[in-house]
């Protein structure tokens, strides 16, 4: 009797999960550029800058302070964050807030390694800022000296933001601003009516490319009362990152297949401090890949495939301290299993 | 091994029949989940199938998929909670282009809608239930429930409204 019940409580729960998923398929449509992000209201507003750049210092390292925050807040924790925290990809800034317009902004932590990216955002709202609800929201680029955006995130602004920053910057701008992330996650750490810290992450479509220096322009803060637009703040922020050495010294290791595979042709296989990367054309969408060492530890795709045509990157939690001599491909299909050995390119 | 047809695939008849299957697995496979990870893991496996149904090779049994889906759960489970344990390693060859990543991240949103349905009441629930789970039309709705079409249509509407509003203010857009 008790199974039955048991049963019966499972497949009431399993009904209702079926009944969301499909209402999510039919009713809830996400953006196609396939990047997940919790997103904040739209809202419309001509940017009226007013430049504040701060040159910020290096701080100290505090790798422990952001595991704890990622355990503490349940976020969905990757292996790559976890390895570049440990790898010491991570630069917490004892900065003051630059204040405008009420408003003081500082960027408390950066997390950065090849395929990931994390950045604290820490807001200081003024007694005299309105902000009537949790509807808070704002713009922001990131990019390196080259020009390279490595993310953004301009719903508030509906694209004038980066447009202007493409037409400035010399950037083919053609609906979306080319960039470098694949995926985005936005979480709030804190939220009062003074305080606001958001946590925003980034995984790399291929790899985030070293610099010494990162810029993040900020601007659009603002938040929705009553379904209209209300800005907070007019004023631009942009802060200067200096980039930690170990990050820009570190080598990676590039290897190639041995031999040929049919229907998989490799870009690039890159085992990085955090992780392994591998950038193909795959003509076979059925094909399973795995990286299996000489001990036959299997590594399979962490976070998902996503395909452009038949070009897809993947990204495997094996890295530089825990590779083995022998690597290799194991390339599964209709129950037979193939491996490939893989050579180091230089 | 008990092979199913395509067009036989019952979701309800499966539930019945491995929820205690699934149970067995998670329970030889891990000390450290409660209950309630459990249930949800075990609802998770099914979502999985459902999902994926067009996906599933009818040559083979069930089982293979059951088993590898349900322990490649548990393992996103442990990521999430932070818990270093080895789920052996299970190969899922048969798991080709089966997604199961998108379960853990869609977790939270799902917990907003679920939160929100829960706070309806019964009669909108259970509307919402047979319109998406069970993909009757609002004319079935009205029969089934003996209420006129337009009181469903409405209802509806007022549900998509309110799980929408929920959704946004958890931080989430919606249709755009």
């Amino acid at each position: 009797m008790e199974n039955k019940k048991f049963e019966n409580k499972i497949l009431e729960q399993t009904k209702l999960k079926i009944a969301i998923s499909e209402f999510e398929k039919k009713e809830y449509k996400t953006k196609e550029k396939n990047i997940e992000t919790k997103q904040f209201y739209t809202y419309k507003k001509i940017l009226v800058a007013s430049l504040i750049i701060c040159i910020v210092v290096i701080g100290t390292v505090q790798a422990k302070k952001m595991l704890n925050y990622f355990e503490k807040n349940s976020v969905f924790f990757p292996i790559s964050i976890s390895d570049a925290i440990n790898n010491g990809y991570i630069q917490d800034f004892n900065m003051d807030y630059i204040y405008s317009d009420g408003i003081g902004l500082k960027i408390d932590s950066l997390i950065l390694s090849e395929t990931d990216m994390n950045i604290v955002f820490d807001f200081k709202l003024n007694d005299n800022i309105d902000l009537v609800n949790d509807k808070f929201n704002f713009s922001y680029i990131i990019y390196n000296e080259d020009n390279q955006v490595y993310a953004y995130r301009d719903l508030a602004m509906k694209n004038k933001f980066t447009k202007k920053f493409a037409k400035e910057h010399n950037i083919k701008f053609n609906n979306v601003l080319p960039n470098l992330a694949k995926e985005g996650n936005s979480n709030i750490i804190t939220f009062t009516p003074n305080n606001i810290i958001i946590n925003e992450r980034y995984v790399a479509t291929n790899n985030f490319p070293k610099t010494k220096k990162l810029y993040i322009q900020v601007i659009g803060i603002g938040c929705i009362v009553d379904g209209k637009n209300k800005s907070l703040s007019n004023s631009n922020w942009t802060f200067e990152l200096n980039i930690p050495d170990k990050f820009y010294s570190s080598t990676n290791i590039e290897y190639k297949l041995k031999e040929n595979i049919d229907n998989i042709e490799v870009e690039k296989i890159l085992v990085t401090d955090t992780g392994t990367i591998l950038i193909a054309n795959i003509l076979n969408k059925d094909l399973e890949i795995k990286i299996v060492d000489e001990n036959k530890n299997e590594y399979s795709n962490y976070g998902g495939i996503s395909y452009i045509g038949n070009r897809v990157s993947m990204y495997f939690p094996i890295n530089k301290n825990n590779i083995t001599d022998k690597l290799y491909l194991q390339v599964s299909i209709n129950n037979e299993k193939n491996m490939y050995e893989l050579i180091k390119k230089y | 091994m008990e092979k199913i047809n395509k067009n036989e695939f019952n979701i309800e008849e499966i539930i019945i029949k491995y929820t205690n299957y699934i149970y067995k697995i998670i329970k030889n496979s891990t000390i450290y989940l409660t209950n309630e990870d459990i249930e949800e893991i075990i609802e998770d496996v099914f979502l999985v199938l459902w999902n994926n149904k067009e996906k599933i090779n009818y040559e083979l049994s069930l089982e293979p998929y059951i088993v590898g889906i349900t322990k490649n759960i548990i393992k996103l489970k442990y990521r999430k909670l932070k818990i270093n344990d080895n789920i052996d390693n299970y190969e899922n060859i048969i798991q080709n282009n089966i997604d199961i990543q998108n379960i853990i991240e869609q977790e939270e949103k799902n917990k907003i809608i679920e939160k929100t349905l829960n706070q309806m009441k019964e009669k909108d629930k259970k509307i919402f239930i047979l319109f998406y789970y069970n993909s009757k039309s609002t004319k079935e709705i009205a029969k089934d429930l003996k209420i006129t079409e337009i009181n469903v249509k409405t209802k509806l509407h007022r549900i998509r409204k309110k799980l929408k509003n929920a959704l946004v203010k958890g931080g989430y857009s919606y249709g755009e």
